[in-house]
């Protein structure tokens, strides 16, 4: 300890003994949500608040801008206008759906350069089955409607799509497209047995299975369920009424503000 | 489902949203922004509800343009192809304009030889700006332009502004001419063009292939085109406040513009202002 040495100038002084400080035992995610005490202080069936706004894009003919807790999410529709995409198919009886969705390269905690191509393609294809049967495509023969969905912040990846199609509607009902209904989109989570609504990342990296569900809340039509992991069929059953239920909600929410924001 | 009313006593002006069920009843006709399923009417779109006598509609700010048959419009070619040009037209589909409905020099009986076809370059290519009418449908919606007027044809000498093509109303005549020396084109899809005063007296000779379709803008003077500057901002403000845009109301316009600076008319309180007071003027006339 003492030595003949004068003081090494770079060397910190420390105690002989350290002692880590206390720290709290760290809570269970997946625990926690079966207790139904989720972190944010929802419970299982309530999904996180909405904000939207309409027309933020100028240039677009339509645009909406959404946030769901900490997702946010900005969608531009061009259309119906001529087909500009090479090698689409051009039909003399119904109009084209086009979707591309991004992510930003800031959106979720990593950041990422273009290694999420194959997932953004896919997610691209989610929102075109979701969003096609809901327009009037009949009425725009040899146009095209573009819908360009850019997530800014995302939070959980079944909740950011969910998120990406109710704005993606929205969006379309501001630009005047002829539309059969208006698409609701929830998802959901499975902890043990029970359904857990709009979960978060940290939420969504616990769960032991997951549904999203798009509808259409008045002519009660489910245009696109995705379920992945393995449950069996009633506990199936059970998550996609859940979903249907909440979806009729969130629907009321998004047409109250359609109609104010007129 | 949202249901408005019994069917029998429809309010003007109700706000709906896509899907809302605006009637039961059978003796209504469906419009624009409508769909039908079941025997009942839906809204398609999200607007105002518009009932003229037994037909139904739904009117929403932001509906594309659909031209009908005798419109005039101003347009962009942005194609050629086999015998015919594509215009942009600010519309679902771009608009078809036929080797046959134009004016060919040589007399307007000329045939049609496969020199022309090969030569459809030197009459319009892409970027130019062409006013023309509307003169029949295609079966898919897309409309067919005709040129086949000595007022009709490429526009030269001036510059396009696109506004909302609802402030453009449907009138027997769409080429004004300003007292401040300035041509204005009118199209019924929004396109306006606002050129150089054009003589009365040049648009007799139709012969020359040089005159007709020619590139190359005349000698513009600096009044003209400060009076053109004036014009399509006067033109902005009219499209901001959404005043009906007609040759009234921007002769209003662009005299209450007159005591300012031509760039200071961008300026979004001076603008604010100006329309206003056009409001004023043309409610009290």
């Amino acid at each position: 300890m003492f030595s003949s040495r004068a003081f090494d100038n770079r060397l910190v002084n420390v105690p002989e003994q350290s002692i880590p400080p206390f720290l709290e035992e760290p809570k269970s995610i997946k625990d926690s949500v079966i207790n139904n005490s989720r972190l944010d202080g929802r419970d299982q069936v309530t999904p996180r608040l909405l904000f939207i706004k309409t027309g933020l894009v100028d240039k677009a003919h339509g645009s909406a801008y959404l946030e769901q807790g900490k997702i946010k999410i900005s969608c531009a529709v061009y259309g119906p206008r001529p087909v500009v995409k090479a090698g689409a198919v051009i039909s003399a009886t119904t109009g084209n759906l086009e979707c591309e969705f991004s992510f930003s390269s800031f959106s979720s905690s990593w950041r990422t350069v273009k290694q999420r191509d194959t997932e953004e393609k896919e997610i691209s294809q989610i929102l075109t089955q979701a969003l096609g049967p809901s327009i009037c495509l009949h009425m725009f023969p040899k146009s095209s409607i573009d819908v360009y969905v850019t997530v800014i912040e995302s939070d959980g990846r079944l909740a950011t799509i969910a998120a990406a199609i109710k704005c993606a509607t929205i969006a379309l009902v501001d630009a005047s497209i002829d539309m059969f209904d208006v698409v609701t989109c929830v998802s959901a989570s499975l902890f043990n047995n029970s359904w857990v609504i709009d979960c978060t990342q940290a939420e969504e990296n616990e769960e032991d299975s997951s549904i999203l569900l798009s509808y259409m809340v008045s002519s009660q039509e489910i245009t696109n369920v995705i379920q992945t992991g393995k449950t069996s069929i009633e506990l199936s059953q059970n998550g996609l009424n859940l979903c249907v239920d909440v979806g009729s909600k969130i629907y009321q929410a998004m047409c109250q503000y359609l109609s104010k924001s007129l | 489902m949202s249901e408005l009313d019994n069917g029998n006593a429809l309010s003007f002006s109700t706000i709906v949203t896509p899907s809302t069920l605006i009637t039961q009843d059978a003796a209504f006709m469906k419009g624009h922004g409508t769909f039908v399923e079941k025997e009942k009417i839906y809204s398609s779109v999200s607007g105002t509800v518009d009932r003229i006598n037994k037909l139904i509609s739904v009117k929403s700010l932001k509906q594309r343009f659909v031209g009908e048959i005798g419109d005039t419009i101003v347009g962009r070619v942005t194609k050629l192809s086999q015998k015919r040009w594509m215009v942009d037209i600010n519309s679902r589909q771009d608009a078809v304009l036929l080797l046959s409905s134009v004016n060919l020099p040589g007399g307007v009986q000329r045939r049609k030889s496969e020199s022309d076809e090969l030569q459809m370059r030197k009459f319009f290519k892409e970027g130019d700006l062409v006013f023309a009418e509307v003169q029949s449908l295609f079966g898919d919606g897309a409309l067919s332009l005709h040129t086949r007027s000595v007022e009709y044809g490429k526009l030269r000498n001036g510059v396009m502004i696109k506004v909302n093509p609802l402030l453009v109303v449907r009138s027997r005549s769409h080429l004004h001419s300003l007292p401040c020396q300035v041509d204005v084109v009118l199209g019924v899809n929004g396109y306006i063009f606002i050129g150089k005063k054009v003589e009365k007296d040049k648009l007799e000779d139709i012969s020359e292939l040089l005159e007709m379709y020619s590139d190359t803008n005349d000698e513009i003077d600096e009044l003209t085109r400060s009076n053109i500057a004036r014009v399509y901002n006067s033109i902005l403000i009219l499209d901001r406040m959404l005043c009906r845009i007609n040759d009234t109301t921007i002769n209003c316009a662009f005299e209450l513009g007159l005591p300012y600076q031509t760039s200071q008319l961008t300026n979004s309180e001076i603008a604010d202002e100006i329309a206003v007071q056009v409001r004023i003027k043309i409610a009290s006339t």
